[in-house]
């Protein structure tokens, strides 16, 4: 499966309450099919608000947001969302909850062993597969994650700073599966990420938000993003410091 | 903290450790008292097996009966309302003052209008230990279901959950626990009205023979009577120990 296009035009979403709060405004970008971007900001500049607005979680307030030409709705097919603390329900096997988007568009279950079984197999997961996600570490819990998206044919993998809680290691090794899962899918990526080597290593183009309300600051090419070997060269440290400078000059902003 | 989950002949030797201490504690209470009144535990336990092999058996059984009855209707009603008002705002600011307004006011007062209403059989039993039950359970998921985590919401919603799965997936496994706490705490209130319930106007029941054993003065087969109703709490406690271990696994891990 191929990725989609994404494109997101005058981008408003604001908060109703007693007073109201608009998360993110003026957000416009456009990613080709199968391109990767990373979006980095300080503490709530609406990263996350974004992400939800992409799975059709959040109606945006203003603007338009199209994926492959048409609005998103939740439970998209092909279109998968990984959490930061997993998403994982603690009830659930691995098994379980891998073919959870499975079992939700209403896959037999033997279809449904049939589709996880190489899945988990490949994640290093199929002996953990009656396991409970508290059993698991947490790199484990996140190829879980990964799993569950990628066994729904994902063509969009929406991600929310999904490494954050991972030692350097076990992060790297990650980042490479889902390198692979990109190249072998040609998945549409997109990544919300504190991590700026993260951004750089993964996202083709790097967005640095600003906060109250979010806006784009900043877009960075990054094409040489998703070359396994690209974190070895001194284009990626160049990028890295790039990316920092310009971070810096939102946080400046910010105060 | 990780539960440290330990061997079932360690559970076993802390429960019988445990009863052995009651009892010296018993005996003890007996010497010092040295009246009818509290019999020394051996002479109950004899009671008790004996009356266990006849009537006392009976009346166990009717009385476990009522409980099981009383806790099923209030499970099978409160559960699925608990669930519901706790993730549907409108009903809940609906349902919410009547709860408050009524939770506080002990339902055991209206044993003489519920046994008027609902006669002097079982059902007016069960229906009043149903409704003590009901309301803690009501409560108890009702604030299971709203603390369930955001997240979890919208992991499920993303994958295309409805509102069916999400309920299905998410907050009734994450409320199971709550509910079986609830339901022990339930059960402890509900042993308490039984045996209010079963003092007026019946002739079955522990409630009942404890009354009569009373009125007889003898005191053997009251205590023999306060030994089953012990029993017939731990059995239901271990039993409600199984069902959690059974169908909340995660939580034993």
């Amino acid at each position: 499966m191929s990725g989609k296009k994404v494109e997101v035009t005058g981008l408003e979403v604001t908060y109703n309450g007693p007073r109201p709060v608009t998360a993110l405004a003026g957000i416009t970008l456009s990613l080709e099919q199968g391109e990767t971007c990373a979006i980095i900001g300080p503490s709530g500049c609406g990263k996350t608000t974004f992400l939800y607005v992409l799975a059709g979680l959040i109606r945006p307030s203003r603007g338009m947001v199209r994926i492959g030409g048409e609005p998103p709705r939740p439970g998209w097919m092909g279109t998968a969302l990984i959490l930061q603390d997993y998403g994982l329900l603690p009830w659930k096997t691995v098994q379980a909850n891998a073919e959870l988007g499975l079992e939700i568009r209403g896959t037999r279950r033997e279809a449904r062993s049939r589709i996880i079984e190489p899945i988990l197999r490949e994640m290093g997961l199929w002996e953990y597969r009656c396991s409970f996600p508290t059993q698991l570490s947490g790199g484990q819990k996140q190829r879980v994650a990964i799993a569950r998206a990628l066994a729904l044919d994902t063509d969009l993998l929406l991600m929310d700073e999904p490494f954050s809680s991972l030692d350097a290691l076990t992060r790297e090794e990650l980042q490479k599966t889902l390198l692979k899962v990109w190249k072998r899918n040609g998945t549409t990526m997109i990544l919300v990420t504190h991590n700026i080597e993260e951004a750089v290593f993964l996202g083709q183009k790097i967005y640095v938000l600003t906060t109250g309300p979010g806006r784009i600051k900043h877009v960075v090419d990054n094409p040489e993003a998703g070359s396994p070997d690209y974190r070895k060269t001194t284009d990626f440290y160049r990028q890295c410091t790039r990316v920092r400078g310009l971070l810096d000059e939102v946080f400046e902003v910010v105060g | 903290m990780r539960k440290v989950e330990r061997p079932v002949w360690c559970r076993v030797t802390e429960y019988v450790l445990a009863f052995l201490a009651l009892t010296i504690f018993w005996q003890l209470l007996a010497w010092v008292l040295s009246k009818p009144v509290l019999p020394p535990p051996l002479v109950a336990i004899k009671a008790l097996v004996e009356g266990l092999s006849g009537e006392l058996k009976v009346h166990l059984m009717v009385s476990a009966y009522r409980i099981l009855a009383s806790l099923a209707w209030a499970t099978l009603v409160a559960v699925p309302l608990g669930l519901l008002i706790g993730r549907i705002y409108h009903l809940d600011r609906l349902v919410a003052p009547l709860i408050y307004l009524v939770y506080p006011v002990p339902k055991v007062v209206f044993l003489p209008v519920v046994l008027v209403l609902m006669g002097l059989g079982d059902i007016s039993k069960i229906f009043l230990i149903g409704l003590i039950a009901f309301f803690q359970i009501l409560v108890a998921t009702r604030d299971a279901a709203r603390g369930v985590e955001k997240e979890l919401v919208y992991s499920l919603r993303s994958l295309g959950a409805t509102q069916v799965h999400i309920f299905r997936h998410v907050v009734f496994p994450a409320a199971l626990p709550k509910i079986i706490t609830s339901l022990r705490i339930a059960l402890g209130t509900s042993i308490a009205v039984l045996f209010i319930t079963e003092t007026v106007a019946t002739s079955t029941g522990i409630g009942y023979y404890l009354m009569d054993a009373w009125a007889r003065v003898a005191y053997d087969d009251l205590f023999a009577g306060v030994l089953a109703m012990g029993l017939m709490g731990f059995g239901l406690y271990l039993l409600l120990d199984w069902l959690e271990k059974r169908i909340c696994p995660w939580q034993h891990l």
